[in-house]
């Protein structure tokens, strides 16, 4: 009895220990979604004593200049991180809030708002079967001249659609060439 | 007696086709995971003064790590960097009337970045838990029509990797 409380107690101990003390956080950095449209989420931690506001923003990665590991800018990537992804072509397909308000932590708990994201993608055959990504940036207010911000990927994968089978037209002059003859009959 | 062994062949042949080899057969499964965690970063200090300077003139925050960014979270990330404009500056790649310079390095300012008001890789990995000094340089304008002090605000932007 006296081992297994002691073992409870230090599993215990060892998960305090590897959670990082921070102030805003966010769940998920990243996340893929399939389909044209959808509804997703971020979850914003709050384990600060004060009300965060943050601002909302989308962008797109080819807006950010990306160095390689080298320390040179990799054009190459075009500011983009996932190569097989491209920039999303319209930001009103994606409807999120400007700001919102995550209260104080309460006690010692950290506070949890969920950032709702509706994604509505035209469905149009040429949008269908792309990669796209897009970043939603968190940029709590705050008064300090060195700020952060945190950006959630988003991974945007729309399905491919089905086309009509296109017919050649000596096949259709074929099929039409008894129906012209009965017509001159 | 030859059509025979002909024909012998032929059905050896077709049996060898159609009776499966049930030997050695493999099974496998795909089994995948998708790690997550949490992305959160911080700054330390918040605010730096540079105090008085002349027009042309250029300061620093030294060489030896003015500030600290850590990464809070449970995922690695890539931090990028940018800067505003102020009330009357606008930010530029080299000194005018009216325009700044901000520069960031995390080592020597030889190897320092030009900011720029969009996100631009900084720091191109920090782990969990581990932290990274850098230094910000200010380079003032050649000349500019006030004397009222001027905000700069630099933001420091996590990227999950």
């Amino acid at each position: 009895m006296k081992l297994a409380f002691a073992s409870a107690a230090l599993i215990f101990l060892m998960l305090l220990s590897s959670v990082n003390a921070f102030d805003v956080a966010i769940f998920p950095a990243k996340q893929g979604i399939s389909g044209w449209k959808a509804e997703c989420f971020i979850e914003i931690y709050n384990n600060s004593t004060k009300d965060i506001v943050c601002k909302i923003r989308i962008e797109n990665p080819s807006s950010h200049t990306r160095y390689n590991e080298s320390g040179i800018f990799d054009t190459a990537t075009n500011g983009r991180d996932m190569k097989e992804f491209e920039d999303l072509p319209d930001f009103s397909w994606i409807k999120v809030p400007k700001k919102i308000i995550i209260p104080a932590k309460n006690g010692s708990n950290y506070t949890v708002s969920r950032l709702p994201i509706k994604i509505d993608i035209p469905q149009r055959s040429k949008y269908a079967g792309k990669k796209y990504e897009v970043l939603i940036v968190i940029a709590p207010e705050t008064n300090n001249t060195i700020k952060t911000t945190l950006a959630s990927r988003l991974l945007i994968e729309t399905p491919e659609m089905k086309r009509m089978p296109s017919l050649p037209f000596p096949f259709l002059f074929l099929l039409l060439l008894p129906l012209l003859r009965r017509s001159r009959k | 007696m030859k059509e025979k062994i002909v024909a012998l062949a032929i059905c050896l042949a077709i049996a060898g086709v159609a009776i499966p080899a049930y030997a050695s057969e493999t099974a496998t499964i795909t089994v995948t995971v998708t790690p997550t965690g949490t992305l959160s970063i911080s700054v330390t200090p918040t605010t730096y003064d540079f105090g008085n300077l002349a027009y042309g003139s250029e300061a620093n925050t030294g060489t030896t790590g003015y500030f600290t960014v850590s990464n809070d979270g449970t995922l690695a990330c890539k931090v990028q960097i940018y800067a505003s404009n102020t009330a009357n500056w606008t930010l530029g790649s080299s000194p005018g009337y009216n325009i700044f310079v901000v520069n960031a390095t995390t080592s020597t300012w030889a190897s320092a970045i030009t900011l720029t008001t969009t996100a631009q890789d900084f720091i191109t990995s920090l782990n969990p838990g581990s932290s990274q000094t850098f230094d910000i340089g200010l380079k003032m304008p050649t000349s500019g029509d006030t004397t009222a002090q001027q905000s700069i605000i630099v933001t420091l932007q996590a990227v999950a990797i």
